[in-house]
Formats: structure tokens, C-alpha cells, sequence
């Protein structure tokens, strides 16, 4: 359920690879995530371009796929965050250490929360509704196809003989 | 009994006062040898979650 794109792990994998070389330093990869966000200049381009009336539906594609893209690597970082967070409990270290990692884990997470719920979401309210809604009936579609094949397979002995 | 030539004896020699003299620095040391590998840790679980959660 709720499973990103392979662009989204890709980036995602990298922020926690920039994590991984500087461990000598606190994690700070939603700075490392947040660089490919931040590019107004692309953004800017795009929304004078929808108005445009030949190039205007490419523009209007291409912003939606950027929000998208966006809003599926923020909302991956934070359930993933929230996860590990929750396991960090189970890690065979010193509470106090636990402690650090978790503040650690939470500014990052607050970040990237901050930017969703006051950035995406306020900025561009229409896109993030039809980026939820179509995230939703993907996982409604991936979760039948599940019990579709579950049924298959267990009817599939009693339909061979 | 095996006397240590003069230039192990002072390497062994400092690196004793020095563990001696800075015990809190080791403290410390130990603590951020901790961390790092706890952070390790971390990324590490973080990336085996990630992969499960790509869409095939």
C-alpha cells in the first residue's frame, strides 16, 4: 500500500547514501532532498507557460508531474521516518543515544511535514487533492489485485480438477 | 623478562599517560563511536523500508 515511484526511491535512497557518508554529522537529508525542490526558477517557467495556448497543456502536464513527484517523495520520507522511528525502540543501543537519533529523525521529519502542510498543500491545493485522491485509488486498485490473486491461487487447484 | 627498545617504551609510555590523563575524552569518544553507529543503524533500516515501498 501507499508505494512510491522508482524516481522517488532512487532520491530517497540517495539522501540516505549523503546521510550514510556524513555519519559523523547529524542526518540532514531532508537538505540533501529539499535542493531538487527549491528550483522557483523551473516552477516559475511553467506557470507563465500554461497560459500560453499551444505549449499551455504540456505546461499544465509537466507542473502536475513535478507536484506529484514532490509530493510522493515527501510523503514516502515521512512514513518511512515514522517507521524507523518507531523500530528505533527495538535497536540494541543506550537509551540516550536513542534519544539523539530520534530528535535527529524528527527535525527532518518536521521539515518536510512544514513544507507538505504549508508549502504543497497552501501553494497548490487542487494538485495535492487529485495527488491524494489518485494515490488513494491506487492503493484501493493494488489491494483487489491482491485479493484477486489470492482467490486465483486458491482457486486454482479445485479448477484443475 | 623482555625489556621493550627505548622507542616502544615512550609510544607505549604516552599512549598510557595519555589514556590516563583524558579519561572523559574517551567517554566521549566511545559515546560518539555510539552514535555513528547508531545513525548507521538508522539509514541502514531506513533503506531496507524504502526498498520495500517501491512500486513495481
Amino acid at each position: 500500500m501507499n508505494q512510491c515511484n522508482p524516481d522517488t526511491y532512487i532520491l530517497l535512497v540517495e539522501s540516505s547514501n549523503w546521510d550514510l557518508d556524513n555519519d559523523a554529522y547529524p542526518m540532514n537529508s531532508w537538505d540533501y532532498i529539499s535542493t531538487y525542490f527549491f528550483n522557483d526558477y523551473y516552477m516559475k517557467t511553467l506557470n507563465y507557460l500554461k497560459f500560453v495556448p499551444v505549449v499551455g497543456n504540456f505546461a499544465k502536464g509537466a507542473i502536475f508531474k513535478q507536484l506529484s513527484f514532490v509530493y510522493d517523495v515527501v510523503s514516502t520520507y515521512l512514513i518511512a521516518h515514522e517507521k524507523v522511528e518507531a523500530m528505533v525502540s527495538s535497536f540494541p543501543i543506550p537509551e540516550e543515544i536513542m534519544l539523539i537519533m530520534l530528535k535527529e529523525s524528527e527535525e527532518n521529519r518536521k521539515m518536510a511535514e512544514d513544507y507538505l502542510t504549508n508549502y504543497l498543500s497552501v501553494s497548490f491545493p487542487e494538485i495535492t487533492k487529485s495527488i491524494q485522491n489518485l494515490k488513494a485509488a491506487y492503493s484501493i486498485l493494488t489491494r483487489q489485485k491482491r485479493i484477486a490473486y489470492i482467490i486465483n491461487m486458491s482457486f486454482l487447484p479445485i479448477i484443475k480438477y | 623478562m623482555m625489556t621493550p627498545c627505548p622507542f616502544a617504551f615512550r609510544l607505549l609510555d604516552r599512549n598510557v599517560k595519555k589514556s590516563g590523563n583524558s579519561e572523559l575524552d574517551e567517554v566521549n569518544e566511545s559515546d560518539e563511536a555510539l552514535i555513528i553507529e547508531a545513525r548507521d543503524r538508522y539509514i541502514m533500516t531506513l533503506k531496507v523500508f524504502l526498498s520495500t515501498r517501491i512500486r513495481n
